[in-house]
């Protein structure tokens, strides 16, 4: 799976966890901190790995879900660990 | 064509007879253990028309169906590589009643037959994976059935069957309680109510699974079923909790996958619900200060994992919990939850939590919103309360997730009243 893929799915998930119709994903980069400046608040952020758990096939354990920072070493990650 | 029709059309009379004389023989090869999603709304016995629709195993799928109701004559519709494959499955086929699909795939005399029988009050199976499945999981479902009974008017009911028929294994079926498809918007498109079909069957299949397994003792839940049992005698007695469920017809003590969210009064509402429920393993979900900090209690952490509970962090992220609970769903045990997130002594409710709405959606089950009332007196019953169940909704995303939520809420404000009316507070 190519990088822009991977970044395309990402934002879906990202667009379907926040409860705001004028949230842009077009501003995700892949420096921004998905759980610190897209995604504000618990409940979203739970939606936003179970959703990459089940779109790519794999489950996130506690600990590698804390190292992950940015959209990049999400990217990076699901190509490591994606079923596809 | 003019002797295929004679045989299609047996007497119902002779039917019957073969149901009374063949049950029993069926009944002792099968040995078949039913399942019921629930059994107040949809038992072995069928009013009226409806389109039974079912996964399909083998050849057996037809007899232990016509044998498995004993009052109702349920006519299957067989393909016709099934029907034409030898004359003695042709005569079985016609005896009970068989409704052959046509040697030409645009022949649709079949659809037209089967509508005609169901709309006279007839029942009739269908199997829409056209073909026999071995494996442990659905194939895709042919969605012709959904405009038979739109046509019809008819509900659907679906039912699983684990395929057990020449083992010394029990057969085990689920049946499921009846899908209206008039309650559904007229522009749901077929393929969107073939699926909504389907996960009900795949809902029934996990729970005649979990069921498989489920008895008062094992020996791998040894701790935890002596711990329901000691909790039901002492607090039974003491407590003498009494359920009233809200919604008629409806069993608040039902079988299958549902999580149960309650207020939380007290730090005994988790037992008095243990207590309610103390023939049912159900997980319950306690935050991290229940278990004391920085795993400063590792007995208490001990009894409480062996106890059913699954521990959740309330700072951080806590995937594994959520999927562990998740799990236990999907093997059809009910959850219990305590949404508001913490006790709450004056009765007030705070916000929920949405977490217990996205396990729901996730494993699409029903929410069944919960309230307790202790006694006034040592010597009152406490009483807990069943409201009607919250289904997920179609939108999996946030917002659907949300309004969920907001359901689950009003209807707990909604008990709430009525609990407080009834018992004079």
């Amino acid at each position: 799976m190519e990088d822009k893929e991977i970044m395309d799915i990402l934002k879906e998930i990202i667009k379907d966890s926040i409860d705001d119709d004028s949230f842009d994903p077009s501003k995700i980069t892949l420096d921004s901190i998905v759980f610190r400046d897209i995604v504000k608040n618990s409940i979203s952020s739970m939606y936003v790995a179970l959703a990459i758990e089940d779109r790519f096939g794999f489950e996130f354990d506690n600990e590698t879900i804390k190292e992950l920072k940015t959209v990049q070493d999400f990217i990076d990650y699901i190509k490591k660990n994606s079923a596809n | 064509m003019a002797k295929k029709e004679k045989k299609q059309h047996t007497h119902p009379l002779l039917r019957y007879w073969i149901k009374l004389t063949g049950i029993l023989i069926v009944a002792l090869v099968n040995r078949p253990k039913v399942f019921f999603a629930n059994r107040g709304l949809q038992g072995k016995h069928f009013k009226g028309g409806a389109l039974l629709v079912s996964n399909h195993r083998s050849y057996w799928d037809y007899i232990s169906y016509f044998f498995l109701f004993p009052f109702n004559l349920i006519r299957p519709v067989v393909s016709y590589e099934i029907y034409h494959k030898n004359k003695v499955l042709t005569f079985f086929l016609d005896l009970i009643g068989a409704i052959p699909l046509g040697e030409n795939p645009a022949d649709f005399s079949w659809m037209k037959k089967t509508i005609e029988l169901l709309k006279k009050g007839k029942k009739v199976i269908i199997f829409p994976e056209a073909h026999f499945i071995q494996e442990d999981k659905l194939a895709t479902f042919h969605s012709s059935y959904i405009l038979i009974a739109r046509s019809a008017n008819v509900p659907i009911i679906p039912l699983y069957t684990d395929g057990n028929y020449h083992s010394w294994k029990r057969n085990r079926v689920g049946i499921g309680t009846k899908i209206y498809l008039n309650s559904f918007k007229e522009n749901n498109s077929r393929e969107e109510l073939n699926s909504y079909v389907i996960s009900k069957i795949e809902e029934l299949s996990r729970n005649v699974k979990a069921n498989k397994g489920h008895h008062l003792f094992s020996f791998k839940n040894f701790l935890w079923d002596l711990g329901r049992v000691t909790v039901y005698f002492h607090l039974g007695i003491a407590f003498r909790p009494k359920a009233i469920s809200l919604e008629k017809n409806k069993t608040n003590r039902k079988n299958g996958t549902y999580i149960l969210a309650a207020n939380h009064t007290r730090f005994m509402d988790p037992f008095i619900l243990l207590c309610v429920f103390w023939r049912k393993r159900v997980k319950i979900l306690a935050a991290d200060v229940v278990y004391g900090l920085n795993n400063s209690h590792p007995v208490r952490a001990f009894l409480l994992n062996q106890g059913g509970c699954v521990k959740i962090s309330r700072e951080s992220l806590d995937l594994e919990a959520v999927s562990n609970c998740c799990k236990h769903l999907k093997r059809g045990y009910p959850l219990m939850v305590f949404p508001e997130g913490h006790i709450k002594r004056n009765g007030e409710m705070d916000a929920l939590k949405n977490g217990s709405s996205m396990m729901a959606s996730r494993c699409s089950c029903p929410i069944i919103p919960s309230y307790i009332v202790y006694g006034k007196k040592w010597y009152n019953r406490t009483k807990v309360y069943f409201g009607k169940e919250i289904y997920p909704p179609k939108d999996k995303t946030i917002k659907g997730i949300s309004q969920m939520t907001q359901e689950v809420h009003e209807e707990l404000e909604r008990i709430k009243i009525i609990a407080e009316k009834e018992n004079g507070r």
